[in-house]
């Protein structure tokens, strides 16, 4: 019984879809005014010159590329995390036999990895899309796996520490505005909520650690540097 | 900033002032002669060849998720899938890394390929992916075709396809190496990396062949359905399938 029931409806269904004509065809045709701002019969005649316009942005861009610090910064990362990358593969060689300070570079490849990719996530939930832009400094970055140790966590406490004071400035570009100023002048508050709290919270316990771990390494060297090596082996294990 | 660089240079001063020992980075003269790296040179730098190609890879697999991130593209499955991609081919450069590590191998040394690369320029490059020789036609976004029969999925999964293949013929080339490379200084002896060539063979081919055949599966499925319902529905429906 039920499927008879079914079928009819069916039936009647294709019927209708096939005797109407396609004016019956629902179209994105709302009443005069719906949309506010957008001319709503344009919609209607002619599809093809139905200019719905949506964009996340709530800031103007205006062709200026207002969050293009943003993004070079996003690559910057990208770029990073390959440079990480290579300086921890040299302590997993035999020669160097690091494990620890593999593990420590490795695991800023990792975060810088995951880090930009959250970040092409974040610049196009703002409307933007991301580009592959890159600062002159970050253009010129190579791969350098011939450090030692010290070297090495000393470039690293370097470059975290250089992202953070970036996050910084970035910040201050997006957050900085009077009620009155345009649209056009950067102010975004998500962003730069984004960029304290997901960003620069993590970075700043980055920098103190690694800041921390290059001057125990120094003081062990100047204390006494035939035990230098010694100092190493034990620092490693307990990077480990 | 100024801290560091003093660190630095307090480091590198190390290689002076401390006997070679405490800084040494060839390690050498613990081993007394003994050799027990087998790995031959031509297979090595070929090695890390890949590894570059591996990355460019895995930029190039992020442009295209970037891509679909657009809210103007809003393909969040597509880009979830280009995003795993992209990590993925990342893990494949480390594995042979760790590969290379195993076999003895250190970087440090000035004819390594993996002390020199211009990290810059491939993330810059990221969207063009030139070190894997495409072609022009693949090397830009993978917008959506004037004639409505190519989606704009379609065309990143066949790049896709196109840069898999790429990769597969690389990899193929270097086993061929390594299974055949002449022994330098002895001119009648070949010596046949069977272990590497295993690994090659065992792990990344077989998950090149794996890889290439779910994309293929993927952009005959999407073609199907694009014929008979038209690339925008058709994408929309089949980026739903890949969330
Ligand atoms: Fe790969």
């Amino acid at each position: 019984m039920k499927s008879i029931i079914i079928l009819c409806f069916i039936g009647i269904a294709t019927a209708t879809l096939s005797t109407d004509s396609d004016k019956s065809i629902e179209t994105p045709c709302p009443p005069k005014n719906q949309f506010g701002e957008i001319a709503a019969d344009q919609c209607c005649g002619n599809i093809e010159d139905c200019e719905i316009v949506a964009t996340s942005r709530i800031v103007d861009d205006n062709g200026i590329g207002k969050y293009d610090e943003f993004i070079k910064y996003t690559n910057e990362y990208l770029t990073r995390s390959y440079e990480y990358f290579f300086l921890a593969a040299q302590f997993g060689t035999y020669a160097k036999e690091r494990p620890g300070f593999e593990k420590l570079l490795s695991g800023l490849s990792d975060s810088a990895w995951n880090k930009g990719i959250e970040m092409i996530k974040e610049i196009t939930k703002r409307g933007f899309s991301h580009k592959f832009i890159l600062n002159k400094e970050t253009a010129t970055i190579m791969s350098s796996a011939n450090v030692t140790e010290l070297v090495a966590i000393a470039k690293a406490a370097e470059i975290e520490k250089s992202l953070l004071v970036r996050a910084n400035d970035i910040h201050r570009h997006h957050s900085h505005a009077s009620l009155d100023a345009s649209h056009s002048c950067g102010y975004d508050a998500g962003l730069s909520h984004y960029i304290a709290e997901e960003i620069m919270e993590e970075k700043t316990e980055t920098v103190r650690t690694l800041t921390g771990h290059a001057n125990q390494l120094k003081r062990l060297f100047a204390q006494d540097p035939k035990l230098y090596p010694l100092s190493l082996f034990m620092f490693d294990k307990h990077l480990q | 900033m100024n801290k560091f660089g003093i660190l630095v240079a307090f480091a590198v001063c190390c290689f002076v002032s401390v006997s070679a020992d405490t800084c040494d980075l060839t390690a050498k003269d613990h081993f007394n002669n003994v050799e027990f790296v087998d790995m031959k040179r031509k297979c090595i730098l070929e090695t890390e060849d890949q590894i570059k190609k591996e990355i460019t890879a895995s930029l190039k697999y992020l442009s295209l998720a970037a891509y679909f991130s657009r809210d103007d593209v809003n393909r969040p499955g597509y880009a979830k899938f280009f995003f795993d991609a992209a990590s993925e081919e990342r893990e494949h450069a480390k594995k042979l890394i760790e590969y290379l590590q195993m076999r003895g191998r250190y970087f440090d040394l000035e004819d390594s390929a993996i002390s020199n690369i211009n990290i810059g320029s491939l993330v810059k490059g990221s969207e063009k992916a030139e070190l894997l020789s495409l072609g022009s036609e693949w090397m830009k976004a993978p917008e959506a075709s004037k004639n409505k029969e190519v989606s704009a999925g379609l065309n990143a999964l066949r790049t896709a396809l196109k840069m898999e293949a790429v990769v597969t013929g690389s990899i193929r080339n270097l086993i061929a190496t390594c299974e055949a490379e002449q022994v330098e200084g002895k001119k009648n002896e070949i010596f046949n990396d069977y272990h590497f060539a295993d690994y090659l063979t065992g792990d990344f081919l077989s998950e090149q062949y794996q890889g290439k055949r779910d994309i293929a599966g993927k952009i005959s499925t999407l073609g199907k359905m694009i014929r008979d319902n038209g690339a925008e529905l058709a994408d929309y429906l089949f980026d739903k399938s890949l969330q």
